[in-house]
C-alpha cells in the first residue's frame, strides 16, 4: 500500500455536484482505499489515503483531471541526459522543486516536491518520469 | 570603422577579439562605447528553442530496380515526396502514424545525427523508367548522398510570452498553461538573441555564414512570416546535416500539441562601427514583447500587457496585479553554449566571418490568410434558451423540456446569470434516483459560449467535452442564447 497526500483546491472543484462526479470516477476505477485523513477548511479539502501499489497510477491520472495536488515521497526522477535545460517544467512547478540555477540549468529538488505531477506530460524530451 | 577583411585578417592571424552579446554589454559599461566598438571585433549570438518550421532535404541515391517514392516513411514519420524520385523532406512538425505527439520528424533528424539506423519504406505508382513498387530498407546518415538541413523559418527576433485566461489547462505550442493564468511562458534568449544585436540587418542577410545546429549553415534569407517592422524578423537558414550534431538538434514532442525541433542557432555580428557596438550592447530590460491570452484561439489574441525579457526572465512576471510564475520554452544554458561555441571556432580561427550578399528586407508586412468565405459566428446560430432557476422542481424542468421540445436547460440566478446547465438525461437520471430538487442533478461547472466565438471553436468545445449544446452568455454572464450541436452543422 502507498501513502498518497491530496489537496483539493476549490479552484477545481465548486460545488456539491463536482464532488459526486470525482467520487463517481473514481469509483469506475474499482479501487478500495483507506481513508486515513480527512480535513477540511474553507482554503481546501486535505486527505490521507492508503492505495494499493497497483492503483496509484489509475488513481492518479484520474485525480490530476480535476487539479487535485497529489503529495508523494520521491515521486519522479529527471533523465538529465535528455533534460535540454528549456525551462518548461518550471512555471508549472507551484513548490519550487524545479529551478534555475545559476547557469541556467534546471535543476531539481526533491525535498520540495510534492508530487504533484503537473510538470510530467509537460516535458518536450520526456525527461521527467514519474518513479512507480 | 572596420571592415570584413579587416576582421578576417585579425581572425586568421588569431588575434580577433571574439565576445558574446552578453559579454558585449559588460564592455560597453566597463570601457565605454567608443573602446568597444575600437577593440572587439565580433560578437556571437545564440539561440535555442522550437523551430517548428524545420526540416531537411535527404537523397537516398538509386535503387535497382529503381523506384520513382510516392509516398515515403522515415521510422514511419511521412516525409514530403514532391521531388524528383529519390528526394525527400522531412518535417520536424509530421508526426509518427504510429506514435503520433511522441515521435516526428524532428526525432528522426535527431536519430540520423546519432548514427541511429533509420527504417525507410516508400511506396509507388510504378512507371517505365521506375518499376519498382515498394521499398523497406534502412539507412544511416552516411548512407545518404545529401542531408541538407533546410528551415524556411527560424531564429524569431522576439517571441510573444503566453498564459491562458479559460478555466481549463491547454496544451499549445508554448507549452502547458495552467487555467486562471496559473502560469506564463516565453521563448527567446533576449539580449543573446541573433536578431536582437542586429535589428536593422546591417551585416545580416542571404549568404551571412552562421552556427546551425552545431554545424556551419548559411542564411538563405527572410524567413517566412518574417515580420521586421513589429521587431519579429526570421531567417530562412540551410546547412550540412553531415556537419551537424545532436547536440543542438534535439527533437521534441509537446503534450496534446505535437512534434518540434530545439534548433541551435548563433550569429557572429562584426563589431564594424559604433553603431553596431551599441546595437549589439542591447540589454534584456530594453527589448519588450507582449504578454498574450492562449486561451483565447483566434489569429489575434488577446494582448493582456507589454512587457520586458528582463521581467521575463526574472521567473515571475505581474498580471492582473498578482504575481504569476513565468518561464522558459527555449534554453538559455544551450544558447550560451551556442554563442560560446561560436566564439571559440572563431578564436581558434576555424570560422570566418562572411558579408552578406543581400540585406534582409525591413519593410516586409505578415499578411493574414485570404479567406474566401466568411467566418460564421455563434451570433447567428443562436437559438433562444428556455431557462430555470435552481428552486424550480425537477417536475417543473421536465415540463419546460417537452413543452419547449429542448435537451438542454440553463439554470440561472436572478440576475438571469448563468450558474448550471440541466439536461433531460440529467432529469430522467434525477427521477430514476428518487430526487426531487434540481440542485441534486444540476451541474455547475458549465462550458459556455459567446456571440463572436466563431462557430468552429464552440464546435471543438463541445467534442472535447463530449456534450451536445452550449449556453450563449454576454459580458456579464447572463444568458442571451443557447446552441446545440445540430444548430452548427
Amino acid at each position: 500500500m502507498v501513502l498518497l497526500t491530496l489537496n483539493i483546491s476549490p479552484r477545481s472543484i465548486t460545488n456539491v455536484s463536482d464532488y459526486a462526479k470525482l467520487i463517481r470516477k473514481v469509483l469506475d476505477l474499482d479501487i478500495s482505499f483507506n481513508i486515513i485523513h480527512l480535513s477540511t477548511s474553507s482554503k481546501s479539502v486535505s486527505m490521507i489515503i492508503e492505495v494499493p501499489k497497483d492503483k496509484v497510477k489509475a488513481l492518479i491520472t484520474t485525480l490530476r483531471d480535476y487539479d487535485i495536488i497529489i503529495e508523494r515521497k520521491n515521486p519522479i526522477s529527471i533523465d538529465e541526459e535528455n533534460c535540454i535545460h528549456c525551462g518548461q517544467c518550471i512555471s508549472l512547478c507551484s513548490t519550487g522543486a524545479l529551478y534555475f540555477d545559476k547557469e541556467y540549468k534546471v535543476c531539481y529538488d526533491h525535498e520540495k516536491c510534492i508530487g504533484c505531477l503537473i510538470c510530467v506530460d509537460s516535458c518536450p524530451r520526456s525527461a521527467i518520469k514519474e518513479n512507480i | 570603422m572596420k571592415t570584413y577583411a579587416e576582421i578576417n585578417n585579425k581572425i586568421k592571424k588569431g588575434d580577433a577579439v571574439v565576445v558574446t552579446a552578453e559579454e558585449m554589454i559588460k564592455i560597453v559599461e566597463d570601457d565605454g562605447l567608443e573602446t568597444a566598438a575600437r577593440d572587439v571585433d565580433v560578437v556571437t549570438t545564440g539561440t535555442f528553442g522550437a523551430m517548428c518550421s524545420s526540416g531537411a532535404f535527404l537523397n537516398f541515391g538509386h535503387s535497382d530496380p529503381p523506384i520513382k517514392m510516392e509516398h515515403v516513411w522515415l521510422n514511419g514519420v511521412h516525409a514530403y515526396h514532391g521531388n524528383a524520385a529519390v528526394d525527400c523532406y522531412i518535417g520536424v512538425s509530421r508526426m509518427s502514424d504510429k506514435r503520433p505527439f511522441k515521435y516526428g520528424g524532428g526525432h528522426v533528424i535527431e536519430d540520423l545525427l546519432l548514427g541511429k539506423p533509420i527504417k525507410l519504406r516508400a511506396t509507388s505508382y510504378t512507371t517505365d523508367c521506375y518499376p519498382l513498387e515498394e521499398i523497406d530498407t534502412v539507412f544511416t546518415l552516411n548512407d545518404l548522398n545529401q542531408a541538407i538541413l533546410c528551415n524556411p523559418r527560424n531564429s524569431y527576433q522576439r517571441y510573444v510570452c503566453a498564459t491562458n485566461s479559460t478555466e481549463r489547462t491547454i496544451y499549445t505550442y508554448m507549452g502547458k498553461l495552467l487555467p486562471n493564468f496559473g502560469n506564463a511562458t516565453y521563448s527567446g534568449t533576449g539580449e543573446l538573441s541573433p536578431l536582437q544585436n542586429d535589428p536593422n540587418y546591417e551585416t545580416i542577410g542571404i549568404g551571412t555564414r552562421i552556427f546551425l545546429g552545431g554545424g556551419v549553415g548559411y542564411i538563405v534569407g527572410e524567413g517566412t512570416q518574417h515580420n521586421p517592422k513589429e521587431r519579429f524578423g526570421s531567417l530562412f537558414v540551410k546547412g550540412d546535416l553531415k556537419q551537424m550534431s545532436a547536440e543542438y538538434l534535439k527533437g521534441v514532442n509537446f503534450e496534446r500539441y505535437g512534434t518540434s525541433m530545439f534548433v541551435g542557432l548563433g550569429i557572429p555580428i562584426p563589431i564594424l562601427n559604433l553603431g553596431l557596438a551599441k546595437k549589439c550592447a542591447i540589454k534584456d530590460e530594453d527589448i519588450w514583447t507582449e504578454v498574450v491570452d492562449y486561451g483565447i484561439p483566434r489569429r489575434d489574441k488577446p494582448v493582456l500587457r507589454k512587457i520586458t525579457y528582463k521581467e521575463l526572465k526574472s521567473g515571475r512576471i505581474e498580471l492582473n496585479g498578482k504575481k504569476i510564475k513565468c518561464s522558459s520554452l527555449s534554453s538559455l544554458y544551450m544558447a550560451r553554449k551556442v554563442a560560446n561555441e561560436l566564439k571559440k571556432w572563431i578564436i581558434e580561427g576555424r570560422f570566418f566571418i562572411s558579408a552578406p550578399v543581400e540585406r534582409l528586407p525591413t519593410d516586409t508586412k505578415f499578411k493574414p490568410m485570404k479567406m474566401t468565405k466568411e467566418i460564421k459566428f455563434i451570433r447567428s446560430v443562436k437559438r433562444d434558451a428556455f431557462t430555470c432557476k435552481l428552486e424550480d422542481g425537477i417536475k417543473y424542468v421536465a415540463n419546460l423540456i417537452i413543452k419547449e421540445s429542448t435537451n438542454h436547460v440553463p439554470v440561472v440566478d436572478n440576475n438571469n446569470k448563468l450558474i448550471g446547465i440541466v439536461t433531460s438525461f440529467d432529469i430522467t437520471k434525477g427521477l430514476a434516483l428518487g430526487k426531487n430538487k434540481l440542485d441534486e442533478i444540476v451541474t455547475k461547472k458549465v462550458i459556455y459560449t459567446t456571440c463572436d466565438e466563431p462557430i468552429e471553436i464552440a464546435a471543438r468545445k463541445m467534442k472535447i467535452n463530449k456534450i451536445s449544446a452550449l449556453p450563449v452568455v454576454d459580458k456579464e454572464n447572463k444568458v442571451i442564447g443557447i446552441v446545440s450541436a445540430e444548430d452548427l452543422i
